[in-house]
């Protein structure tokens, strides 16, 4: 169920929240070097924070993405799903940075504009993938569930998003990748998070700033992105039952 | 039970449903059967409200069906489709289980009746209760299909070309399976088909569609000896009259069987017995054993007699048998009366082509 | 249907502001509206909008319906730019310090207009696509070079750092077409290891998912830590430039993210090849490298060039934040607006950034489809 690349990527994730500080004084003594080898605040309370604007700004991207989703794929809702999938693959064509450029000027600075940045951008994967994973379903499956007398909300609920389930969790683990790197580049607006040593450290060249910002973002993106693997083989095996038939 | 009145729907400007009028009785196994595009299925679909007729009404049980709402109909009419549909992320039990928790029946009863239902399509439930959909082969698939459409007890069955997409052992199967189920449990079913074949074995009756429109409704073997058109006649097939043998049974066309029991005499004992051309031959216990050919003569005009020894399995027709395999058996075996046994072997009678020939 | 994307411009030229009014760098800004510029303009356009819904909702011939959209399209972006031009002109005369920048109702009803233009785009052949799109961009380009939209903010700061927007611009393709090169020239060998060993694919994609996985700037940050220290002790190094800082880092970390997509698409490229066309070569005598070169890579090749196109993209979006590093490209100017709250300035980041990031995209569907051509589709 959870892989070992999740066990291990968190693991080496905590071990260095923890530990980084000591081995940079360290070294800082080994070389003599002038640079600060502590940062004012711990990797932990940094990785943490960067965790909870990404899971919200990520949590508000998949109720707000699946319900334009499911709506752009109802048949009210056609009208919709143009030019909701136009505006999709047109904004993922779009890089991460140039969504928290155009954020910044309509909201300001600090973390609100990188939430509304992270926000905005991750809709769209997550929009696109919960259309892709409706529409893949077999259409004999939905005939057959309108035959039985299953009313609209009922296939919905019980049949449409668990089967694609898997798919929209793909469009979340894209998003929530995307959104660790943005919510980075934040830190030059004022966000906190892993970003802050990271920008610091390039403003003031403090080598060891930025190694501890950017290893502790490499394990916690692996770290992530394998955890919300595992979810989505879970979900998808949940749903599709085992592709090997014993029959 | 079901009554179309005056049904027709379009699309846009094309017509695809023309003026359908048609009462399907209570009870019946009625086949709707036309070539591809000529708006049966569609005329299926508007029994359960999945499609609105542009114009005409619609009733079940007398009720008008435009004043029910669409989802609460179709709980009470079972649905089976040729893609099956079975819903992939949820096992056989809970497929069948579906329509029964919407109408919120009791869980036990519900429990009680999935396995009594997988047991009647011939699903054996310890095995398949739990299993997923994508474990089952088509056949099976499609019998938790059949399965589902009977969990919630409804009276009428929709059938749209249920086993279009499988093999013909199993196509044969199902069919006797839904027939024996019809018979059973007394359902008003309306099975859409374009095989003429599935149609005139099962079918209490059968509606001919064409382009949107009806052209003959009737038992199967009337339309098969009073065909209305050239395109029934076409529509039926060059091998029609092969087609109404097999609704049509031996023993409804046998007749008594002369015999003897060769115990303790000879064959020549027959030259002078018997004035036929052939005689059966059975043992003390009137099982069939052979026969005599006694229509040879010699030189002299006197009669020669043999004996021909048969395997009653083999040779015999059933009594239950249809007449296109009995006519089947009189070709292969080159004889134009065969024995009519029981599956005992005993001898109860015979059948004669010629009587087949001038009675259908 | 584009009567959504019609009614939102309806909405927004009406609801948001338009553009805005700095009096001086210092000063806050005043929000402009659309009604506030020209009354009259604004009435005609939403009038014109109206005009377009009931069009769309009730004209049945849709060909006639796309060409009036497309006109519809053509004459609005001429006009957004012509109306703000115009007022930045007359605020200019008025006021030399005040400055005058587009802002978001300007945006955002471009934008609509841009979907409303690739909605009617949809099924027209190659050859008129490319051309109304010509047109558009000829009629922003006789604009700008007239003059007439130098009194735009974006376009002040622009003829304000000419010379370094070119540099920038120059790095950024420099950055973002060298790294795919030297990607493809490592993905090439790779790709065709992972095909032709199955088991290390495995392993190859399994570091390359990785790499993919780190966000671009930590990577950045993970080369530089390595760098910096080779190059302040190897004099060669530090010679050629190479340093913590620079394009260095940049360089190694874009060839390493643009290679995952074409190594990808080198092993699926080649993997998809029906395999009855293997055996019949096979059969016919081909050894292995006769069959790689006649006959699986040049049927896998559009899945290779596809490869490279997401690659191209991909890179050309991390280039923007090569800046953050000191090696250079239009990030510069998203950075340095960012720093000083210039709308502005990240605009001239931003947007030739997305246009690029366009160009390339039809330039490398243009070249697929040269080859797509050839692609044997009818093998049977």
């Amino acid at each position: 169920m959870i892989s070992k690349k999740t066990v291990v990527s968190g693991t080496l994730l905590i071990l260095f929240d923890i530990f980084a500080y000591n081995v940079g004084l360290y070294i800082k003594e080994l070389s003599s070097s002038p640079y600060k080898a502590r940062y004012p605040a711990s990797l932990l309370s940094l990785s943490i924070e960067h965790i909870l604007m990404v899971t919200v700004a990520t949590l508000f991207s998949v109720i707000v993405g699946v319900l334009l989703g499911v709506i752009a794929t109802r048949k009210w809702g056609n009208d919709f799903l143009y030019p909701i999938n136009l505006i999709a693959s047109v904004s993922q064509s779009f890089p991460p940075v140039a969504v928290l450029a155009i954020a910044v000027p309509i909201v300001g600075f600090g973390s609100k504009p990188i939430l509304i940045a992270l926000f905005a951008y991750g809709l769209f994967p997550i929009i696109q993938n919960t259309i892709a994973g409706i529409k893949s379903i077999e259409p004999s499956i939905k005939e057959a569930s309108i035959g039985m007398g299953m009313g609209a909300t009922d296939i919905l609920v019980k049949v449409e998003l668990p089967l694609a389930a898997g798919t929209i969790l793909a469009g979340v683990k894209t998003t929530t990748i995307i959104n660790i790197g943005v919510a980075a580049v934040g830190a030059v607006v004022g966000a906190g998070g892993l970003g802050a040593p990271m920008i610091s450290g390039l403003i003031d060249e403090n080598q060891f700033y930025i190694a501890y910002a950017s290893i502790a973002i490499a394990f916690l993106s692996i770290f992530m992105d394998s955890l919300l693997t595992d979810l989505e083989t879970i979900v998808t095996i949940g749903s599709s039952r085992k592709s090997q038939s014993r029959s | 039970m079901i009554k179309l009145d005056n049904v027709s729907k379009s699309y846009n400007q094309t017509r695809v449903i023309d003026c359908i009028s048609l009462e399907i009785l209570k009870g019946e196994l009625f086949v709707i059967i036309g070539p591809s595009g000529s708006g049966k299925t569609t005329l299926l679909k508007m029994i359960n409200k999945m499609i609105q007729p542009t114009t005409g009404k619609i009733y079940i049980d007398g009720v008008d069906i435009s004043s029910i709402k669409g989802e609460l109909l179709r709980r009470r009419i079972g649905y089976v489709i040729q893609d099956i549909g079975l819903l992939p992320h949820m096992s056989v039990k809970e497929n069948v289980s579906i329509v029964p928790k919407l109408l919120k029946m009791n869980k036990k009863k519900i429990e009680e009746k999935v396995v009594r239902i997988l047991d009647m399509v011939g699903l054996d439930p310890s095995i398949y209760l739990n299993k997923y959909p994508s474990q089952l082969s088509g056949g099976q698939a499609q019998r938790v299909g059949i399965a589902r459409a009977l969990a919630a007890d409804a009276q009428v069955l929709l059938m749209d070309e249920p086993f279009g997409a499988l093999d013909p052992i199993t196509k044969s199967h199902l069919q006797n399976q839904i027939s024996r189920i019809h018979k059973k449990l007394n359902k008003t079913i309306v099975f859409v088909t374009h095989d003429i074949d599935e149609a005139i074995k099962i079918a209490s009756r059968i509606a001919v569609i064409k382009d949107g429109r009806l052209v003959q409704v009737d038992t199967p073997k009337n339309i098969l000896s009073k065909p209305k058109n050239e395109f029934i006649v076409s529509f039926l097939g060059s091998d029609r009259a092969l087609k109404k043998l097999s609704r049509l049974y031996v023993k409804d066309f046998m007749h008594k069987a002369d015999r003897i029991n060769l115990a303790g005499k000879d064959l020549g004992y027959l030259t002078d017995a018997v004035t036929k051309n052939y005689i059966w031959i059975t043992n003390e216990n009137d099982i069939l054993k052979g026969w005599a050919d006694l229509s040879d003569s010699d030189q002299d005009n006197k009669r020669q007699v043999s004996y021909i020894e048969v395997d009653y399995k083999m040779f015999a027709a059933g009594v239950d048998e249809t007449l296109k395999d009995t006519v089947s058996k009189m070709l292969w075996h080159s004889s134009k009366v065969l024995p009519v046994c029981k599956e005992d072997g005993k001898l109860i009678g015979e059948i004669d082509l010629a009587d087949i020939i001038t009675k259908t | 249907m584009p009567i959504v994307e019609f009614v939102f411009i309806g909405i927004n030229l009406y609801a948001f502001r338009f553009l805005s009014y700095y009096p001086n760098r210092i000063a806050a800004n005043k929000p402009v509206f659309l009604s506030n510029i020209s009354p009259i303009f604004f009435l005609v356009l939403e009038i014109s909008v109206l005009v377009a819904i009931f069009i769309n909702g009730f004209v049945t011939k849709s060909n006639l319906v796309k060409i009036f959209n497309l006109l519809f399209c053509f004459a609005f972006v001429n006009l957004l730019i012509y109306i703000s031009a115009e007022y930045a002109q007359k605020v200019y005369i008025e006021n030399h310090i005040a400055r005058v920048s587009l802002s978001f109702g300007f945006w955002l009803s471009e934008f609509f207009i841009y979907l409303i233009l690739l909605d009617s785009l949809k099924n027209m052949n190659g050859f008129w696509k490319n051309l109304v799109i010509s047109v558009f961009f000829v009629t922003i380009f006789i604009f700008l070079f007239s003059g007439f939209l130098n009194n735009i903010d974006i376009v002040r700061e622009y003829y304000e750092r000419k010379n370094q927007f070119a540099r920038e611009l120059y790095m950024h393709i420099w950055l973002s077409l060298g790294s795919v090169v030297a990607a493809l020239l490592l993905a090439l060998p790779l790709g065709l290891l992972a095909y032709r060993k199955r088991r290390i694919s495995e392993k190859i994609f399994a570091v390359l998912n990785v790499i993919q996985t780190i966000p671009s700037i930590a990577m950045f940050g993970i080369l530089m830590v390595p760098l910096s220290y080779l190059s302040s002790r190897s004099q060669f190094l530090a010679r050629l430039g190479v340093a913590g800082i620079g394009y260095a880092p940049a360089i190694i970390a874009l060839v390493l993210y643009a290679m995952l997509p074409i190594t990808r698409n080198i092993y699926t490229g080649l993997k998809n090849v029906p395999s009855h066309l293997r055996q019949a070569s096979i059969g016919m005598g081909m050894n292995n490298n006769q069959l790689l070169f006649r006959v699986e890579i040049p049927l896998g090749i559009t899945e290779i060039l596809t490869g490279i196109r997401i690659s191209l993209i991909q890179t050309i979006g991390n280039t923007a934040l090569a800046a953050l590093i000191g090696a250079g490209g239009l990030g510069v100017f998203i950075f340095q607006g960012l720093g000083e709250s210039s709308n502005s300035l990240i605009l001239l980041g931003v947007l030739p950034l997305i246009v690029m990031a366009i160009v390339a995209d039809i330039l490398m569907q243009i070249i697929i489809s040269l080859f797509a051509g050839k692609s044997y589709d009818k093998t049977g």
